[in-house]
């Protein structure tokens, strides 16, 4: 029995086979770096978000005169105001699916992937980043100058004014859902540069900060222009010192230059293993059958 | 008798090799979805900059006065291009921040100016028209090139950003400060521009512009904004030299110091 | 997720069929969102009248009236002491554009200085611009507290075949437009920036394998920073050298030149003018009584606003209340006529006899709270109860007498 417990040396754990190294089908013309392969969506998404913003601003070339001119009716309570119910639930719906989604399907990724693959998911993650990027375009530049030209219409009534809406209560928050999505696709699918063993990187609390930051900075806004604080508030001065934190916040952004920085490092890494790997498997020049003179 | 050879530079040609060096999978497409998705940003880290610092300056004709337009716009619009010449010289030792930066913020304004101030307000271009930083950025650009010091192009540059940044847009804005005689009162084409076209929350005396200087100066007040207006710059091309290092490139210096 | 994007379609289709359905006729344009003292106590306005309400591009209409900076002017706007004014239009748009402006006979083309008890005839000749219908009112814009806006008028502008032209002449004799003058010089010139800017850009970024961007990463990573390895490692070489002071030659070029022929061909231009003129003072009013408001009484069950005010005939001949305005609102005393547009209202005053000269009475106005509430000038709920405004009252020679009140609200109940 003491011979059955310890075990003798004839019997050996069995081995243990190594996971297999995940290769994505070989199909042409959606290769990892082919436009339908991992570039796909950073194509796509993009496209999306610019689609969004001029369907919105085509709404508007119809619904704001008269309709989005006067807070206090009826019109504008079905036309706008439900509107920033329909953007908060939207982009709130959205960002649970799609984080959701990231997080479930990377637990259930294979451990082991191919460069090719890896090479494929940085393609795709530089796909995510061109979406954050397109979308603080459009939160921080698109829309804003549509505030400004639409302030010389009207009277400043409600902090829901047709362009507030889609600036501050869907691309905004969509910002953050972006910038956080992104982050948690380098996390579950790039181990190697954003994996859980490597800390939270600076490059991504700097451009999660800068969203984070922005949507908090509507509040004070409001409250600037409502308190007429310091005698500013009033008068639509675009350069007013309470929009001074916008840009600010936004400078934290910054960081996403780093991620191209990171992930490009890490190409690097990809491509010299795969020299090496083809230096080590080139076929070796037969030895040499004549004698040195 | 012993030949000279020429001296091989190995560490260059190491270099080069490595410049040269053919790719697996990094192929031009990731060039262009570099250039391309970064514009949006970098386009919109600048508009959000100069439209927050001095964005009323640039909206209407009659705001771009000789004494505050000059010295508060180099300021505002300098940073971000300073960052990102910090951030494309290091990473690619290319001169191309500043143009780059001056590009994408041309359609971010003109998208703007087009879309939102004329078709959607209606008001005239040429009343609501934006100010170019392409000149300024293509000669400050030369400068990094060819002085590779970013101390030098922060003085020099910012001369060149402020005073290219002046005579390019002077030339758009002359046509509109020519006198007329408007409600018997003697006003520039501007102001008229100001008076006609209403803006029902940019009452006249909102705007920030000269109101007769106590002292010209003898007509020099311009080029005393212009003189301000570069000290500014340089200001201003630090907190872009800052933002470019400790925010862009500081997170991965710990991966570059690998290599 | 189903049912969010079925709610979410209906709430919209519901919001497209609204878009069917005529605009609420009182059309404000944002003034609703001021607080009730914000209105009641900085303006009065009075006879404000458009004189079209149809015309097409090209033509004018004058926009007339009286606006008073009331005695009773809030002392957290502008610190209690409004100073600089600007008399403007609230228009969805640049729809008209401005041409003239009178201020009590005075041109006022920019912004005048101005006063707690004030008063203002404004004469403002509007262009009409952009074909459509479209919502106007006259404002002041006061420093430091925005803009008060009087009572709007729907105005529809027809198109005209030759369009809208904002014809001006120039000092030195030439005539333009103000609507497309210089538009050549701006889109030209900008295009031509544009084109310099991608030529540097495309230059730096398109040729063939030696412009590779990503790559360079590696090698730029290993020179330190003021060195950029010459032509031996070929980052930067001599012919990008050399295109690049091609461009820049370029630009520079096309900026000292188009500066040098711009100064030239626009000789004689002159600084952006500031021109604030004092107007001056409104020619001197009727004055036939003297008013002190003593009481605001809102009954919620009947909802009615009652103003009580304390009026002593100063004059020879008897008089009777004619309206009370308050806001960018007129009630009009049923004896005084019947009311017109959107902003006139009848009130009851009581007692309906005139006021004998030399007597003082007590009279009452009431109001309708619907009007009021509707438009928020009830402050209930607010940080402010008083009710202010401007009570008119005229002698049987139509003399006319505004005299400002202001007095505490007091509701009967909560």
């Amino acid at each position: 029995m003491t011979e059955q417990l310890t075990g003798t040396t004839e019997q050996q754990a069995p081995e243990r086979a190594a996971p297999a190294v995940y290769d994505p089908p070989d199909i042409p013309g959606k290769g990892p770096t082919d436009w339908g392969g991992g570039w796909k969506w950073g194509i796509i998404s993009p496209l999306i978000l610019l689609g969004l913003a001029i369907a919105i601003r085509v709404y508007q070339a119809f619904a704001v005169f008269p309709w989005g001119l006067d807070s206090s009716t009826d019109h504008f309570f079905w036309m706008w105001r439900m509107l920033v119910v329909a953007f908060l639930l939207g982009v709130g719906i959205f960002t649970v699916l799609w984080w959701r989604w990231i997080l479930n399907t990377g637990r259930e990724l294979p451990a082991r992937f191919s460069r090719r693959e890896e090479v494929r998911r940085i393609a795709v993650f530089w796909g995510l980043i061109g979406a954050t990027s397109v979308n603080l375009y459009i939160e921080a530049s698109f829309w804003p100058n549509e505030d400004g030209a639409f302030h010389q219409t009207l009277v400043r009534d409600t902090a829901f004014t047709v362009a507030h809406i889609p600036m501050f209560y869907l691309f905004f928050p969509l910002g953050v859902t972006l910038a956080v999505g992104t982050y948690l696709y380098g996390r579950t699918r790039i181990p190697a540069v954003y994996g859980a063993d490597k800390g939270f990187p600076w490059s991504f609390f700097l451009l999660i900060s800068a969203t984070v930051t922005e949507v908090a900075q509507v509040a004070m806004n409001e409250w600037g222009h409502s308190v007429n604080l310091g005698n500013a508030g009033a008068e639509e001065f675009f350069a007013v010192w309470f929009h001074w934190p916008f840009v600010l916040y936004g400078w934290l952004a910054s960081g996403i230059f780093a991620l191209w920085g990171e992930t490009i490092l890490r190409l690097y890494v990809i491509e010299d293993e795969e020299a090496a790997d083809a230096h080590d498997t080139a076929p070796k020049s037969a030895p040499s059958t004549t004698a040195p003179v | 008798m012993a030949t000279a050879t020429p001296t091989i530079d190995l560490e260059a040609l190491r270099l080069r090799e490595i410049a040269e060096r053919p790719y697996k999978f990094i192929d031009r497409k990731w060039d262009f979805m570099f250039w391309v998705t970064a514009g949006f940003v970098v386009g919109a880290a600048a508009n959000i900059t100069h439209l927050l610092f001095a964005g009323d300056w640039d909206f209407w004709t009659d705001w771009k006065d000789r004494q505050w337009w000059m010295t508060i716009t180099p300021f505002a619009t300098i940073i971000i291009p300073s960052a990102l010449q910090f951030i494309q010289w290091r990473a690619w030792r290319m001169p191309t921040g500043a143009t780059y930066t001056a590009v994408c913020l041309f359609f971010c304004t003109w998208i703007g100016r087009l879309l939102q101030w004329k078709y959607f307000i209606n008001m005239p271009i040429n009343f609501v028209w934006s100010a170019t930083w392409i000149p300024a950025g293509i000669i400050t650009d030369l400068v990094l090139l060819k002085s590779r010091s970013f101390i030098l192009t922060a003085l020099i540059g910012s001369a060149t950003w402020t005073m290219a940044f002046w005579m390019s847009n002077y030339i758009m804005m002359l046509p509109y400060l020519q006198p007329t005689s408007f409600m018997n009162h003697t006003l520039t084409v501007a102001d008229v521009q100001g008076i006609g076209y209403i803006r029902a929350q940019t009452p006249e005396y909102l705007r920030i512009i000269e109101h007769g200087s106590l002292r010209t100066f003898l007509q020099e007040t311009q080029y005393v904004s212009l003189a301000f207006g570069t000290t500014l710059c340089v200001f201003g091309y630090g907190i872009g030299q800052f933002l470019g290092r400790k925010l862009a490139v500081g997170p991965i210096f710990r991966y570059l110091k690998q290599y | 997720m189903r049912r969010f994007v079925v709610m979410t379609l209906a709430a919209l289709l519901g919001a497209a069929a609204m878009m069917g359905v005529r605009a609420t006729s009182v059309s404000a344009h944002g003034e609703i969102a001021q607080e009730g003292f914000v209105r009641m106590q900085s303006v009065g306005w009075w006879d404000v009248k458009f004189s079209k309400t149809s015309l097409a591009q090209n033509e004018n209409l004058n926009l007339t009236g009286t606006a008073k900076i009331l005695e009773t002017w809030p002392a957290n706007m502008s610190d209690g002491n409004p100073k600089i004014c600007y008399f403007t239009v609230i228009e969805p748009g640049a729809r008209f554009v401005l041409v003239d402006r009178k201020i009590n006979g005075m041109e006022a083309p920019q912004s005048f200085f101005c006063q707690k008890g004030d008063v203002y005839n404004f004469n403002m000749t509007l262009r009409a611009r952009d074909p459509g219908n479209w919502h106007v009112h006259p404002a002041i814009a006061v420093k430091e507290s925005g803009s008060l806006i009087g009572p709007g008028q729907y105005i529809d502008i027809n198109s005209s075949p030759d369009g809208f032209s904002f014809p001006i002449t120039l000092l030195n004799g030439k005539n333009i437009d103000v609507e497309s003058y210089g538009t050549w010089l701006v889109l030209g010139f900008s295009a031509v920036t544009l084109v310099l800017g991608m030529w540097w850009m495309l230059f730096w970024t398109v040729p063939g394998g030696r412009k590779r961007t990503i790559t360079r990463l590696r090698v730029a990573n290993e020179l330190p920073l003021n060195q950029d390895g010459g032509p031996a490692v070929n980052l930067i070489t001599k012919s990008d050298h050399r295109q690049c002071e091609l461009i820049a030659g370029v630009t520079v070029a096309l900026t000292v030149v188009g500066f040098i022929w711009a100064s030239v061909h626009y000789s004689g231009n002159i600084p952006l003018q500031v021109d604030w003129v004092t107007p001056p003072a409104a020619p001197a009013q009727a004055q036939l009584t003297s008013a002190t408001a003593s009481n605001a009484i809102y009954d919620p069950s009947a909802d009615t606003l009652k103003v009580i005010t304390s009026v002593t005939n100063t004059s020879k001949s008897p008089v009777t209340v004619n309206a009370f305005r308050t806001g960018n609102l007129t009630f009009l005393n049923p004896s005084n006529g019947l009311p017109h547009g959107d902003y006139e209202f009848q009130m009851k005053v009581s007692p309906q006899e005139p006021i004998a000269p030399g007597a003082t009475q007590d009279v009452t106005v009431t109001i309708p709270g619907n009007v009021l509430r509707q438009q928020e000038l009830l402050p209930l709920g607010q940080a402010q109860y008083v009710v202010a405004g401007v009570l008119e009252l005229a002698d049987s020679n139509g003399n006319r007498n505004f005299d400002t009140i202001q007095t505490s609200l007091n509701p009967t109940s909560t």
